[in-house]
């Protein structure tokens, strides 16, 4: 390894890192509280409605996120509507997941017994109190794995915006390779991705342990 | 005196109940005894407000009635303590310093201090229901329904609920639903045997 040339690529690979962030940290801020909404939403049966936000989910998990982000950037101003690269980016990607975490949500809140809301009901909690106070907190903690699942595959879906001419992580390193003809930035972005979902891990068993059911 | 009349309810063709009538005198226990699948449990939440009737009427107010189910259905989420806190501070708006008062003196009641602290998952049959008993104490309802009491325990804990039932009839009204029947004759002033969706005084 020639760590002067990594130290000269760096830079410009961390440049990139700072889009990444971006699209990353903007996606999990709007989607968690877009997936919870829904989510709740859906779990209380209203016919239209829910048939109306059951085309989202399927829409938005039965096409291919690449397809989304090309409609996005190339669809949509057909339409009238043109956004730079990046609120595009952030759009799309807040959008698709917030449509897997609303039926990760959904799930867990019809996991909860029927007993939970029976037993609150018969305390003198109104239905949304029971909902809020109740069933949400729980529904919260069992779905923190899946959701920290999902949040892993971002990290590492966000290389896709590269599509859309967005110098992301993987984008500047795939640069740097073509330019130089040699490949330690592939290795450097690697490690980048590693640390950063090493992050995420070891952040979800905190939020795990300070959430935990039983304390 | 309270009254329950002319009650009906079906599922469907499935009559359940049929023209029950009922009455339970203030701080007594009465118990309805009857098989599983007699409409027993159905009556119940009829009582407590969780399901409503075809026909006749319940003369309670929901609102002073709450129920201590089979199994508990304790908030999981919670320690002990916060299990009867929330719905205090939630329903009763009492403040912070209020519902600790009252929860501490009922835990305390019960003799169930020791788990304050504890988590729902770490309590036995015997002391989840008595922490599900505290937290409907700590509404301050008149009326407290029972379902199936004694399906999770053994006979000491049995004979320690029977004890802790004659001591809530000094300021409770006490409904029980059981196919118990040593348990019934052990803790009821009034017994009522429920058939076929039609009730018997026994």
């Amino acid at each position: 390894m020639d760590f002067q040339y990594i130290v000269e690529i760096l830079p410009y690979i961390l440049q990139g890192l700072k889009t990444t962030v971006q699209v990353f940290g903007f996606t999990l801020l709007l989607s968690i509280p877009l997936g919870i909404l829904i989510g709740s939403v859906q779990s209380i049966k209203m016919p239209f409605i829910n048939q109306g936000l059951s085309a989202y989910t399927w829409l938005f998990r039965g096409t291919p996120l690449l397809l989304q982000l090309y409609f996005g950037m190339y669809g949509l101003p057909a339409f009238g509507f043109t956004f730079n690269r990046i609120t595009v980016a952030i759009l799309i990607f807040t959008l698709n997941y917030g449509a897997y975490f609303t039926e990760i949500i959904r799930g867990s809140i019809l996991s909860i017994s029927k007993g939970q809301t029976e037993v609150s009901l018969s305390l003198g909690f109104t239905k949304s109190q029971t909902f809020f106070y109740v069933i949400i907190p729980q529904a919260l903690k069992r779905s923190l794995q899946s959701i920290t699942n999902e949040i892993i595959t971002l990290v590492k879906d966000t290389s896709l915006i590269a599509a859309i001419a967005l110098n992301d992580l993987l984008r500047n390193a795939k640069e740097v390779v073509s330019r130089d003809f040699r490949v330690e930035a592939f290795f450097v972005v690697g490690a980048i991705y590693l640390i950063f979902t090493l992050l995420i891990v070891d952040g979800a068993k905190k939020v795990e342990k300070k959430y935990a059911f039983y304390r | 005196m309270i009254e329950v009349k002319n009650i009906k309810k079906s599922y469907g063709d499935r009559v359940v109940l049929n023209n029950v009538n009922l009455q339970f005198q203030k701080n007594n226990i009465t118990v309805l005894l009857g098989k599983s699948g007699e409409g027993k449990t159905t009556l119940f939440r009829i009582i407590a407000g969780i399901e409503a009737q075809d026909e006749g009427q319940v003369v309670i107010d929901n609102s002073k009635t709450t129920m201590v189910f089979q199994d508990n259905q304790l908030y999981p989420h919670l320690n002990v303590f916060n299990n009867l806190v929330l719905p205090q501070r939630v329903i009763l708006k009492r403040n912070k310093k209020e519902a600790t008062i009252v929860s501490e003196s009922i835990l305390k009641r019960l003799n169930i201090e020791y788990l304050k602290y504890s988590t729902v998952e770490s309590l036995s049959g015997g002391e989840a229901q008595r922490v599900a008993i505290a937290r409907a104490l700590a509404m301050d309802k008149e009326i407290i329904l029972f379902d199936e009491p004694t399906s999770a325990l053994d006979r000491e804990n049995t004979a320690n609920l029977i004890g802790l039932l004659k001591n809530l009839k000094l300021d409770k009204t006490v409904l029980i639903i059981t196919h118990d029947e040593e348990f019934s004759i052990g803790v009821a002033d009034t017994i009522y045997r429920i058939e076929c969706g039609e009730i018997k005084k026994a």
